[in-house]
């Protein structure tokens, strides 16, 4: 799954994804606003056909929170 | 993806708004008047729509409220609690419209947040989305709620209720209403600190409404992105549409606003400051990618020359904006923070009027927004006519508390008399908490927060509001707080560029500025700010709340 997470990322991030590891937090070391983590979830959305619903975003915190929840909802 | 160009559906003219009393009223009135027009677009996974008549939305409430008083759901008061959804507005209405008080929660709250908020209200029931059902086990074991109802479940209530009226069943249909009735307590998220119930009337809401309808004529198609739990999010984008025969389309999500606009081909959009600031930083990032970015520039001048002349070419210069927004957008109305003016004048030069307003929950919540003609920026607008604003103490620059009187303002606290009477002045006028004056035209500017007000020790008074503004206009600057220190002004800022630029930047700022208001100490945070769930700041996290 982190894998297709880095395909999302690449189309949709401008930073540099191959460094990305599943303990990276995706605030201080991607450097996501709140802003960007919205765009990035609407992007899995659309890509990965699912919904997520918005009180699952304070949750994700690292990026390997956001692949075990896909893991289970896609 | 696009929608097809159709006409927009007849609407009301701003005069003929009547002066409704309850919002069961509201409900008939509109259901009569437009019937089978599409009063909501619900969207629905794989990019399914449906879409709800007048008619169909008043017998669902109808239906519901039926189904909950067979429930012995009758006078009590109900808690809501999930994102926007046809389901939760239908549930707002049909517990309201029936007499009980509905308490719509704060969907972005921990479980452990609400507990309190449920218990303080005295709700016996829940109705819940069902994306929110892990929290019930922490509502069972610490609040008297008896009744625990899944919006999943709304198919099947609806048909019960259905059934029960067709018995010849109405008890809900036809209980007494009174206008003087609380229809919701709305708990205040508020950026200072413990919130409070605010206890609205059907009065309070229908006179806002109506009131608001009559200021601004924007209606067509509206897309819902911000919450329904808060007054502002439910008053302008649900009841105010619904009067004026809005087709509103229920965004899942604010993350999927310009999405929506486009799908939906939107004509007015309702936002608070932060989105329409994403929005306007959005378009321009495209026009920089695109390498249009000065084209644009060239045409905001070109723009702004020929409405001098009166010559309106606005949607054609920016026919790629538009585009970009659902191709008809005419209008956005913002509340709820300090907008920024530049913003504000390069949307109108595009051709989309940006209205801020303001508001208060304790107000229902809308106090004073900006006629489209004239739109003065950087003003709130004009007072509704539901309420009279007033200056009070005003200093040598006409600048004193907000104070509002009017059928708008709030019942009081609920359970909370010491807070109710200290809201009021002894002849009965609502302070707001808020710092403004108005001009001699009458419009509203609002200066900040007495709360948040910097009292330095020579006795000079400083409003944060003012200075965060100046800083977030600085290059780089994403976020910034200004609060005191040690007798000294701080900024705190979020920036996504070196420290060092900004910090000079705010030497450069504090040049143009009196030495009173000048920023002494400069800190930066590696993290956005924490915020409500409307997007300001919460005041009391930060660095200057013991200040």
């Amino acid at each position: 799954m982190i894998e297709r997470l880095k395909e999302i990322l690449r189309e949709h991030w401008d930073g540099e994804v191959a460094a990305i590891t599943l303990d990276c937090v995706l605030t201080s070391d991607l450097g996501m606003d709140s802003m960007q983590l919205y765009d990035l979830v609407c992007a899995i959305e659309d890509t990965l056909d699912i919904e997520i619903p918005d009180r699952m975003l304070p949750k994700f915190v690292t990026v390997g929170d956001v692949v075990d929840y896909l893991e289970v909802a896609a | 993806m696009g929608r097809r160009k159709e006409a927009l559906p007849i609407r009301l003219r701003a005069e003929d708004i009547p002066q409704l009393e309850t919002l069961r009223e509201m409900v008939r009135f509109v259901a009569g008047r437009y019937e089978g027009e599409t009063a909501f677009v619900i969207p629905r996974k794989g990019g399914a729509e449906d879409e709800i008549s007048f008619r169909a939305f008043s017998d669902d409430i109808d239906a519901l409220g039926t189904a909950l008083f067979a429930q012995g759901l009758r006078g009590s008061r109900i808690a809501l609690l999930g994102g926007n959804s046809y389901e939760w507005i239908v549930s707002y209405f049909a517990a309201a419209g029936g007499g009980c008080t509905v308490v719509p929660l704060d969907k972005d709250l921990q479980a452990g947040d609400l507990v309190p908020l449920i218990e303080n209200s005295g709700c016996r029931a829940l109705i819940y989305a069902p994306d929110y059902a892990d929290m019930l086990p922490e509502f069972r074991g610490g609040t008297a709620i008896g009744n625990y109802i899944c919006m999943s479940e709304m198919a099947a209530l609806l048909a019960e209720g259905r059934r029960l009226l067709l018995e010849g069943n109405t008890d809900y249909t036809g209980c007494a209403l009174s206008p003087e009735q609380p229809a919701v307590i709305v708990y205040t998220s508020g950026t200072t600190g413990k919130a409070k119930g605010v206890m609205l009337s059907h009065r309070n809401i229908a006179s806002n409404a109506a009131s608001a309808c009559r200021m601004v004529s924007g209606a067509g198609r509206v897309v819902l992105a911000l919450p329904c739990h808060h007054t502002f999010g439910l008053l302008v984008g649900v009841i105010v549409p619904l009067m004026y025969c809005g087709r509103t389309y229920i965004s899942r999500s604010v993350r999927n606003v310009q999405k929506d606009m486009v799908k939906l081909r939107a004509t007015v959009a309702i936002l608070v400051p932060a989105i329409v600031e994403v929005v306007y930083k959005k378009m321009w990032e495209a026009a920089e990618r695109k390498g249009s970015a000065a084209k644009m520039r060239r045409g905001l001048k070109l723009s702004r020359a020929l409405m001098k002349l009166g010559i309106d070419v606005r949607r054609k210069l920016f026919k790629e904006v538009h585009e970009a927004l659902g191709g008809e957008l005419y209008l956005m109305v913002c509340g709820g923070a300090p907008l920024n003016e530049q913003i504000t004048k390069d949307f109108y030069a595009m051709g989309i009027d940006l209205l801020n307003g303001y508001g208060i929950t304790e107000c229902a919540p809308v106090v004073s927004v900006n006629p489209q003609r004239p739109n003065k920026i950087g003003s709130v607008g004009l007072p509704l006519d539901c309420c009279r604003v007033r200056v009070d103490m005003p200093d040598e620059d006409g600048i004193g508390e907000v104070q509002v009187l009017g059928s708008n303002v709030m019942m009081g606290y609920y359970g909370d008399e010491a807070a109710t009477k200290a809201a009021f002045t002894q002849d009965g006028w609502f302070k707001t908490g808020d710092l403004g004056y108005l001009d001699r035209d009458g419009y509203l500017y609002v200066t900040g927060r007495i709360k948040h007000l910097i009292i330095l020790n020579n006795g000079k008074n400083v409003s944060p509001e003012e200075l965060e503004e100046k800083i977030k206009l600085l290059p780089g600057v994403l976020e910034a707080a200004v609060y005191a220190q040690d007798g000294q002004i701080a900024a705190e800022v979020y920036t996504d560029t070196d420290e060092a630029s900004v910090r000079g930047a705010i030497h450069e700022m504090n040049r143009g500025l009196p030495k009173f208001k000048q920023i002494a100490l400069v800190k930066f945070r590696d993290t956005e700010f924490p915020k409500t769930t409307t997007m300001k700041i919460k005041k009391h996290s930060i660095g200057g709340a013991a200040s």
